[in-house]
């Protein structure tokens, strides 16, 4: 296969190039014939800038690491992680414990119907869980990150003297790089993650039903009712059972076989 | 076969080739956008009206957070204490994981003991109540263990994608280079993201750098705490602990045959 390059790429305030001194020299030295009309490689054309040989080397020099490392995504994620900790951290329990957790459960081996059942139920749970805590964290800590953020920009603004007396002069442009003000800002940004971590909980625990009811189609009440049934229709086969005596003493069809019912007496 | 490279010319606007010899076949598109440099600058730089209030209303409320929570909590001797003790600490975002672990396990432990007994027996009570506390200290030990040694292999991967990041391959003998320095001048050397900050001046890659130690140890708290837990540990300690039920059930009854 030959491959030329049409080499437009030289800065335009560099003079002539080429190109222009005489064109039809240079059309027939290395034009590919890609213009012509007949020619059927017209489709071919590629858009590439710089040394190929050079960029090919680049590009098979680079691991699968480096390539991760070098995303605008792993980039993202890093930025993300330092301007919204909790929330970061929510997304990270998103991905592990609401899609890789419930994955590891699902293809766990199991006995039966109903354990294949409580399974589903269970990742559905994580799913749901892990959603409301992303959520939940995401709308709560982003006033707090961007408040840290504007605290960060013009620390004498917001801060007083207590904090200068640790922290140093808050009019000093290297303040916030210093270990301490890094450390509280830890503080700031996560701490708050602790106190609301039990309210969290509680509403999360609130929201799963809903959620499990018209995400996922799963309904608890009625499995608790299914339940309740199950049990009651299983009360018959069991008559020597001790805890039932009552129940059965106290049946109007017993006391009808006695002589007569109480009630209607 | 053979295969021509186009390379485009995006100078082509400023470009007075004369137009005679240009070859036709090869002309740049036409731009799509013909406005001048002002319009395009000044249509970036307005802002869209619609959400005006609401970023006021954000301002207000984030400058408010700012003063009379932040700025009143790092006024507090509570956060002065905190910041003169863990000045040198390495482990803070696994600290605060830590004693958000603890509150959430408390108030778990809490609430089981707190059972009716119609509910729970105090028996499974009590060994649910340990089963927490002893999940907690697992997962709490094992973060630590698993942050600290993955330090080394960690820091490996931030020089690595700081080099990346500069396109610099002398990126860390440069920093070994100024620390030498320092040192011999007596001052305090600096890391990788003092030197991104002071000599870089890059506060895109600092809060990389920062986000890169963050990121760390949520992986490991997050893997540890929701995963490794609840697949692995969380199963046995609870077979564990309806064995340990039945058994003592079983010691009862004999006792009671035995009376």
């Amino acid at each position: 296969m030959k491959i030329n390059l049409l080499n437009y790429n030289t800065p335009y305030l560099s003079g002539k190039t080429e190109v222009n001194k005489d064109p039809q020299a240079f059309k027939e030295r290395y034009g590919a014939g890609v213009c012509d009309k007949k020619n059927n490689t017209r489709g071919y054309n590629v858009n590439f800038s710089g040394n190929p040989a050079q960029k090919a080397s680049e590009v098979a020099a680079k691991s699968l690491g480096d390539k991760i490392l070098s995303s605008k995504t792993f980039g993202n994620i890093l930025e993300y992680a330092e301007g919204h900790p909790v929330s970061c951290n929510a997304l990270f329990s998103l991905v592990i414990a609401g899609m890789l957790r419930p994955a590891t459960i699902l293809s766990l081996p199991g006995k039966g119907e109903e354990d294949k059942k409580k399974k589903l139920d269970a990742a559905a749970h994580a799913v749901a869980s892990g959603a409301i805590g992303f959520l939940f964290a995401t709308i709560i800590m982003s006033p707090f990150d961007s408040a840290m953020k504007k605290l960060k920009n013009n620390p004498a603004k917001f801060l007083g003297k207590k904090a200068e007396e640790y922290l140093g002069n808050l009019k000093e442009k290297g303040l916030t790089k210093t270990k301490k003000f890094r450390n509280v800002e830890k503080l700031i940004k996560m701490g708050p993650d602790i106190l609301i971590g039990i309210p969290r909980s509680i509403i999360t625990i609130a929201l799963i039903p809903p959620i499990l009811k018209y995400v996922f189609g799963i309904n608890p009440k009625k499995k608790e009712q299914k339940a309740e049934a199950d049990v009651k229709t299983q009360q018959p086969q069991t008559p020597n059972n001790n805890q039932y005596t009552n129940v059965s003493l106290n049946n109007p069809a017993f006391n009808a076989v006695k002589g007569g019912d109480r009630n209607a007496a | 076969m053979q295969l021509s490279i186009n390379t485009q010319r995006p100078y082509a606007a400023n470009y007075s080739a004369p137009q005679q010899n240009k070859l036709q076949c090869c002309k740049p598109k036409p731009q799509s956008f013909t406005g001048s440099k002002e319009e395009i600058i000044s249509s970036m730089a307005s802002k869209s009206k619609f959400f005006e209030p609401v970023e006021k209303a954000w301002d207000t409320m984030t400058d408010w957070i700012a003063k009379n929570i932040i700025g009143k909590a790092m006024n507090s001797d509570i956060v002065a204490k905190f910041a003169n003790k863990t000045e040198n600490s390495k482990y803070i975002t696994n600290h605060i994981i830590t004693a958000g672990a603890a509150v959430g396990t408390g108030m778990y432990m809490y609430k089981t003991m707190n059972l009716p007994d119609d509910k729970m027996d105090k028996d499974r009570k009590k060994v649910l109540t340990l089963n927490h506390a002893l999940t907690f200290a697992i997962s709490t030990a094992g973060s630590y263990l698993a942050d600290g040694m993955l330090f080394g292999k960690w820091r490996k991967v931030t020089n690595k994608y700081a080099e990346l990041y500069t396109k610099d391959k002398d990126l860390l003998s440069k920093i070994d280079k100024i620390n030498k320095g320092l040192k011999a001048e007596g001052k305090n050397t600096i890391d990788l993201i003092d030197y991104a900050n002071d000599y870089l001046k890059d506060k895109k890659l600092v809060n990389r750098l920062k986000g890169m130690d963050i990121a760390k140890t949520f992986l490991i708290c997050t893997m540890i705490y929701r995963y490794i837990v609840p697949v692995a540990v969380t199963p046995l300690a609870n077979k564990l602990g309806d064995k340990f039920l039945a058994s003592k059930k079983e010691q009862d009854k004999k006792l009671q045959n035995a009376a």
